[in-house]
């Protein structure tokens, strides 16, 4: 049993370190700069270029050294501004070659969107601007951008996904966990035992489910001290009370699901492996791996019938927006279903144990 | 017939039989590796073709021409086209989009009388990463508007060569190294508990006082649960290539590769149970370990892309061989700067590596 | 080669340790040819060791063991088709049937016309109507015959069990017992690793016993129950035992009295007249019952000095 909790264990802590290391890389390309011409409309050029640190990881290099690193896979672009660059803005035929890695095209794309962002820039750097909100000041391209983003707090890639590990940490202790011990009490017979004894079974049945929620913040709090301790995350401490409820609404739902794996399939083998499925369901439907709105409407349909949907988007409101007015009704939802797993859950345990 | 093979064909016959009595695992296995496929699909998902509003409250020439560009703007957004910007708007911060364009009425006759007009953009700024990808495609439309319409003060364009003739859809691209994953997953597992159980329930002691050497059944075992695996391997590429629509470049190169993956992957497996010598474990540690390794083996961009750091790192992973072959044979890329040749031979370095790990733990498990 | 007459094993001096603890200090045995042999021990004793070591699964520390006319340790086939091998876990592959699994040990031992074989050792062992059953749905009882019909199959010269009858019922015990009696009775030399002293005493010709690693003694059962005597349990209070304790010990035919929760046990002498101790008793006090019955393990164990 050890061994097989120690495993359980395995996917979340993966995916946290695979996250940590992914974010060095995935919101940058890398992309060798040669600049041949000398002018200022090529130094602008390459200055638009090199600053533009969020959408490249650069490197100024030589024009055989950029082919070699391109054919070795050390960058993803050549971008050159050629030696004629400023003769050729100066008669509107300005070029800026690139020669591109398209292996796919998500890469490939971001690399050309940047790219266009960047002649843009060159070309009308008020279109590109930040504080350019409702004017409209002339521009090359006789389009201006007011801009509005929805939410006050901009949240990077990496913590936007590590925050769903956690959950995924809850649901491999507490579904994986719960249903292999309900499955082990079949087996074993332990459950005559506890059946026997004077006390309500009702009793006996919360107790295991409220131990697979202590185990689920045995392991959860530490994970989480651990994060913040090395940066990952940050806590605000007024959601401190909101977190708890979180993930004890989430250890409740994933220990009742177990339960109902445990107790309505036979052998622990089976139980093992079904229950890992359900448990990895319920990530991605939570919107664990992506984020929700990108997924065709009918699945985020059905991820709204997920419970982990709801501690995914409460723990998101709570760690990263000051104002999280969606917290409370995502927390009543989760409390809604963690009573109805539970409920259900301790019902099959018991008439598990008196079919023994 | 000799010994050897007589005790080969026994473990193998033995093996089948057990998996034919074993149908829900087998399916629970299969369902598993299917539903890897879907995550990876819901992971591309997320890298292109932006859920977004347009209000269009012009619909005169201008206001079609950025229309337009945004919808061939690489892959950038999926339109979806509404009257009313509120109830867009309240669509956005629902959740079900994350941008909202409004071109204002108006927006062609003042493009036509040579104004600067703005286009308001209303985006869920939901992580940085697919902010900035909205962030930029507007631009790089506007970009596209401007050539379309020839405006004199557009100096500056760019001259595109890409190394490949088409891009290859991201999904796509995804698929077929997730099919590699899937492989890891069927193989590795059937493998891992095969050899897990024989442990678990003492017959390896059995094995180990027969007339043949312990292995032998134990390698016809395996033989059997990768000759069950390549045709779940076979059902998945099915599903998966069909439902996707993909032709690969070289299906023959894929098919060999795949059974060549099921060989190895299968000796990883047999490696994993004789360490472990338990079968829930070994079983877990596997599907656990299979997507994390996965997103580490260039499975969705070139790996050196991610640094030289994690590029050698990944190097350390089977399925970033594996991969870099995948790839080739299903769309012709060159995803790896080591060329096939090493790739395979590094995959067959890997599996003789795990066959004599394999050997050296079941030696001490024999006890 | 084994030479007619040759003992089929003999172990001389015999150490052998494990993560550096000794299991086994100093053993020497001599096992003969179509003799039921028991190692008689405690749980930790040492004869799941001494059984590996026999079949080669272990290789010993020092010490000379030769096995079948083979110095150990031995990998040959031909030495391994003699021996046949009952684990203390039945080993059997759960998901198969009976003749499956059965069939699987006959491709391993490569036993001629195997299915003729096959259905002769389940008649023998009564499983016949269970050829088709999956193991896993099998009484204990069952599975522990299924695992003696696979050590069986291909009629090994020597036989290697290791607790025959742990966790089985009564019948299915007696059905072994049978079995093994049977073995005997066609020349087959038989190692029987028990800590039930009845079934030494059912089974065996002699029995070696072993604590904590060294063989006490090798004599017949019988013998060692005469060493160890036959045990009166009484039935009294504390103070009528703690009498009859103190009063019947100086009585020669009582080697050992023990006070216990219930009252008090006397072991008896080899010769001793139970009925002439019994008529003392009335001596001592008022006693509720008693009764005589043969000693059990842990007390032949203290016949020999040892620590219970």
């Amino acid at each position: 049993m050890p061994l097989t909790a120690a495993t359980a264990l395995v996917p979340p802590i993966a995916m946290m370190l695979i996250l940590a290391t992914l974010s060095l890389a995935v919101t940058q390309q890398p992309v060798a700069l040669v600049v041949q011409g000398s002018g200022p409309s090529s130094t602008r050029m390459a200055q638009i270029l090199e600053n533009d640190t969020d959408a490249y990881y650069l490197t100024l290099t030589n024009a055989t050294a950029a082919s070699s690193m391109l054919a070795s896979q050390q960058v993803a672009a050549v971008i050159t501004i050629p030696s004629n660059f400023d003769s050729a803005v100066g008669n509107g035929t300005g070029k800026v070659l690139v020669t591109v890695n398209n292996v796919d095209y998500d890469l490939a794309d971001d690399i050309r969107r940047s790219i266009d962002r960047s002649i843009v820039e060159l070309q009308a750097p008020t279109l590109i601007s930040d504080d350019l909100v409702n004017t409209t000041t002339p521009n090359a391209f006789h389009v201006a951008l007011a801009e509005q983003s929805l939410r006050e707090t901009n949240v990077d890639w990496f913590h936007y996904q590590l925050v769903p590990t956690f959950v995924l940490l809850v649901l491999n202790v507490g579904l994986v966990g719960t249903a292999i011990l309900c499955a082990m009490d079949e087996e074993s017979k332990t459950a005559r035992m506890l059946i026997l004894s004077p006390q309500r079974a009702s009793k006996i049945v919360l107790g295991r489910i409220l131990g697979a929620v202590l185990m689920c913040f045995a392991i959860v709090i530490p994970a989480i001290a651990l994060s913040v301790a090395i940066g990952f995350v940050s806590v605000p401490v007024d959601q401190l009370p909101a977190l708890a409820g979180i993930f004890l609404g989430t250890a409740l739902c994933a220990a009742g699901t177990g339960a109902v794996i445990g107790t309505l399939v036979r052998g622990t083998r089976y139980v093992a492996f079904l229950s890992s499925v359900t448990a990895t369901y319920l990530f991605f439907l939570g919107g664990g791996f992506t984020v929700i709105e990108f997924v065709p409407g009918w699945l985020r349909s059905a991820s709204a019938f997920v419970p982990t949907r709801y501690s995914i988007d409460a723990l998101r409101q709570a760690l990263f927006y000051p104002d999280p007015t969606g917290l409370p009704l995502s927390l009543l939802v989760l409390a809604i279903y963690a009573a109805a797993c539970v409920g259900v859950g301790a019902f099959l345990i018991r008439r598990s144990w008196l079919r023994i | 017939m000799s010994q050897t093979p007589r005790a080969l064909v026994a473990g193998m016959k033995a093996e089948l039989r057990r998996l034919r009595r074993s149908r829900l695992l087998l399916a629970l296995v299969l369902v598993q590796a299917v539903t890897f496929i879907l995550l990876v699909t819901l992971f591309g998902l997320t890298g292109a073709f932006a859920p977004t509003i347009v209000v269009n409250n012009d619909h005169g020439p201008q206001a079609q021409i950025l229309i337009n560009a945004l919808q061939n703007d690489h892959h950038s957004f999926s339109l979806t086209f509404m009257d009313n910007a509120t109830m867009a708007k309240q669509l956005v911060v629902k959740g079900d989009y994350v941008a909202l364009i409004v071109i204002p009425a108006g927006f062609s006759q003042g493009i036509a009388a040579g104004n600067t007009v703005p286009v308001s953009v209303f985006i869920d700024n939901i992580n940085t990463d697919m902010t900035s990808d909205i962030e930029r495609a507007v631009p790089s439309a506007i970009l596209s508007f401007g050539e379309v319409n020839g405006f004199g003060g557009i100096s500056t364009t760019v001259a595109e060569t890409d190394l490949y003739p088409h891009d290859t859809s991201f999904i796509d691209y995804m698929v077929a190294s997730a099919l590699v994953l899937d492989t890891l997953i069927i193989a590795g597992t059937l493998s891992a508990l095969s050899v897990a159980e024989e442990f678990e329930s003492k017959t390896a002691k059995m094995l180990a006082v027969s007339p043949v050497h312990p292995l032998v059944p134990l390698v016809g075992r395996i033989m059997a649960t990768a000759a069950v695996s390549a045709g779940a391997i076979a059902a998945t590429v099915f599903i998966a290539l069909f439902s996707y629509g993909i032709m690969p470049d070289f299906p023959l190169e894929m098919l060999s590769i795949l059974v060549f993956c099921v060989v190895i992957f299968s000796c990883v497996g047999a490696a994993l149970g004789a360490i472990m010598k338990k079968s829930l474990p070994v079983a877990m540690l596997v599907l656990g370990i299979a997507l994390p390794l996965f997103l580490f083996s260039g499975s969705y961009e070139p790996q050196r892309f991610d640094g030289n750091l994690i590029w050698l790192a990944s190097h350390f992973s089977p399925e970033y061989y594996a991969v870099g072959l995948m790839e080739h044979a299903v769309f012709n890329l060159t995803v790896t700067p080591e060329p096939l040749m090493i790739l395979a031979l590094t995959l067959v370095g890997f599996g003789a590596g795990a066959l004599a790990l394999a050997r050296f733990f079941s030696g001490r498990g024999f006890l | 080669m084994l030479e007619v007459g040759a003992d089929p094993i003999q172990f001389s001096d015999v150490h052998c340790s494990i993560s550096g603890r000794e299991i086994l200090k100093g053993i020497t045995l001599r096992v003969m040819r179509g003799e039921i042999m028991g190692i008689l021990g405690r749980n930790g004793a040492g004869k799941t060791t001494l059984l590996s070591l026999i079949s080669g699964l272990r290789s010993q520390g020092s010490g000379t063991i030769t096995v079948l006319g083979a110095s150990l340790p031995s990998h040959e086939a031909e030495f391994r088709r003699r021996m046949g091998f009952v684990l203390q876990e039945d080993a059997l592959y759960q998901e198969l049937t009976v003749l499956e699994n059965l069939e699987f040990s006959a491709s391993l031992y490569e036993v001629q016309q195997a299915r003729e074989r096959i259905l002769e050792v389940l008649d023998v062992l009564g499983l016949s109507d269970r050829e088709n059953q999956v193991v896993s749905t099998l009484s204990g009882g069952l599975k522990r015959r299924t695992a003696i019909a696979r050590a069986f199959l291909h009629d090994p010269d020597l036989f290697i069990i290791d607790e025959p009858t742990l966790g089985v019922d009564a019948d299915a015990r007696h059905a072994v017992w049978a079995y093994l009696r049977l073995l005997k009775s066609r020349k087959k030399t038989v190692v029987v690793a028990t800590n039930y002293l009845d079934e030494a005493l059912a089974l065996c010709d002699r029995v070696a016993v072993l604590e904590t690693g060294r063989i006490l003694a090798v004599e017949e059962p019988r013998e060692l129950v005469r060493r160890t005597g036959s045990c009166i349990d009484v039935e009294c209070d504390e103070p009528t035992a703690q009498k009859i304790a103190s009063g019947l010990i100086e009585v020669k035919q009582v080697i050992r009295a023990e006070v216990t929760l219930s009252g008090v046990s006397l072991f008896l002498a080899r010769g001793a007249r139970p009925d002439e101790v019994m008529g003392q008793f009335s001596r001592y006090g008022s006693i509720e019952g008693f009764r005589l019955r043969a000693p059990d393990l842990s007390e032949v164990f203290k016949s020999f000095g040892q620590r219970p």
